[in-house]
């Protein structure tokens, strides 16, 4: 029932003042985008920050809105700037080519690796791959969260990250090779 | 070969077939913080023009500030209107009413002269206390100044006494500053007293309380009963507080007053 009506049709009557539809749509959103932001800065606090301004610029771009694209596309886009200019602020000249290797190691890796003996598989499986994560090229990274986090498709994901289609496919590929191969070699240690 | 088997597994993530989107999964659950939720709930709705506040009331924003305005209309105009309405009242109030509240001041006033009289001594009193204690002698200041007494003011409370007598209101005594104030309005309140029902309803009494009662025992010993009894009637209603015993013949209050008399 909740996914009905479309998140266009909602943008437009939020557009047009209906406030629910824009509570139909954060509700909707929401958990999926911080998680979105939360894997990439690694840290709460930011990510809240982030997170916060990505709905805030949403809002305040109501009036503008028309359907040109997927309403989901739209909004990762204004994520993914948000994160851009976060990097940016940390390290000026940094910019969407980051490498997740010029950051310090994650601290949900850290977090699991003090108390090992509270961990079952799945968990242990978990934060190596989000360990795993970390190390990918953030192309790489930003592909595969698209994927998991917001359910895109392959050209959904071209769209978003304002590539053609082969090449979102081939950043999802190297992808889920590496974590692939990752977790392979865990489970055999 | 090795494209090929990395076209394969993507297929079969693409699919869910991959136990990498289940293990992803199992542990991406994070949410934003509540506080974050409304804040952003918050600005959606200002961002409308519709603060949290007035979303309940979809009238809040097009009747409030009008209707503000017209009940702080109403109560100014009512407001005036009631002071208006008490100003008059007060200003023209019945003649009755008047007299009433003014003979019931005069009378406080004349509570408050008559303990002035008694608290008071006379300057040969203090003159005489002053010789009896000698330490007071080489004092003389500090006993003039600080140990005098001080006239009674309105606000003391007044304990009920018996009936004045008329040399009471003839004398001044020690009570000369007291007096200065209170007899210019004693007198101007005498002279605004008006009775009715008599031959004299219309007249303004002109004469001190002895003088009246003179008037009254030389027109009782004149024959003059009647004009006797309503000028005395008059004067009781008048000066209810004054004893007739002393100021006029026994014979003549046992015949126009025989209630006194007993």
């Amino acid at each position: 029932m909740e996914r009905d009506v479309a998140d266009e049709d909602l943008m437009l009557a939020y557009r047009n003042g209906d406030a629910v539809s824009f509570d139909r749509l954060y509700s909707r959103h929401k958990g999926a985008v911080y998680r979105y932001i939360l894997r990439h800065c690694r840290n709460e606090a930011i990510a809240e920050e982030l997170f916060q301004e990505v709905w805030m610029n949403l809002i305040k771009a109501r009036e503008r809105y028309v359907v040109k694209a997927k309403f989901t596309t739209w909004l990762y886009q204004i994520a993914q700037n948000k994160l851009i200019d976060h990097y940016r602020r940390q390290k000026p000249g940094a910019g969407s080519g980051l490498k997740t290797d010029e950051f310090e190691p994650d601290d949900l890796t850290a977090r699991v690796d003090e108390q090992p003996e509270q961990q079952t598989q799945t968990g242990k499986q978990m934060a190596h791959l989000f360990h795993l994560l970390d190390q990918l090229p953030e192309e790489q990274k930003q592909a595969f969260l698209l994927r998991e986090e917001a359910g895109m498709s392959l050209d959904e994901i071209a769209e978003a990250m304002e590539v053609n289609a082969e090449t979102a496919k081939s950043r999802l590929r190297y992808a889920i090779n590496k974590l692939k191969q990752g977790l392979t070699a865990y489970d055999s240690e | 070969m090795t494209q090929n088997k990395e076209e394969q597994e993507l297929e079969l993530y693409l699919k869910g077939e991959l136990d990498l989107s289940a293990i992803f999964r199992s542990g991406s659950k994070e949410e934003p913080a509540l506080h974050v939720d409304d804040a952003i709930r918050a600005a959606s709705r200002r961002e409308l023009g519709t603060g949290p506040d007035y979303a309940c009331s979809p009238f809040a924003s097009k009747w409030q500030v009008p209707l503000s305005l017209a009940a702080v209309l109403v109560l100014s105009v009512s407001v005036f209107l009631t002071m208006q309405q008490d100003y008059h009242e007060s200003n023209f109030n019945s003649p009755a009413e008047d007299q009433t509240v003014q003979v019931k001041a005069f009378s406080e006033m004349e509570k408050i002269e008559q303990k002035n009289k008694k608290l008071l001594p006379s300057s040969a009193g203090v003159e005489e206390l002053k010789e009896e204690l000698p330490f007071l002698n080489e004092n003389r200041g500090v006993v003039s100044e600080d140990f005098a007494p001080r006239p009674t003011e309105i606000s003391d409370v007044m304990p009920r006494k018996p009936k004045k007598q008329l040399s009471d209101r003839d004398s001044s005594g020690s009570v000369e500053q007291f007096s200065a104030v209170a007899e210019p309005m004693r007198r101007k309140e005498t002279e605004k007293r008006i009775i009715p029902d008599t031959n004299m309803a219309t007249e303004r009494i002109d004469l001190e309380p002895q003088q009246w009662l003179k008037k009254i025992n030389k027109l009782w010993k004149e024959g003059k009963r009647e004009e006797a009894e309503e000028s005395l009637q008059a004067f009781s209603r008048a000066y209810p507080d004054i004893e007739l015993k002393g100021y006029l013949e026994e014979n003549a209050i046992q015949e126009l007053k025989p209630e006194i008399a007993q």
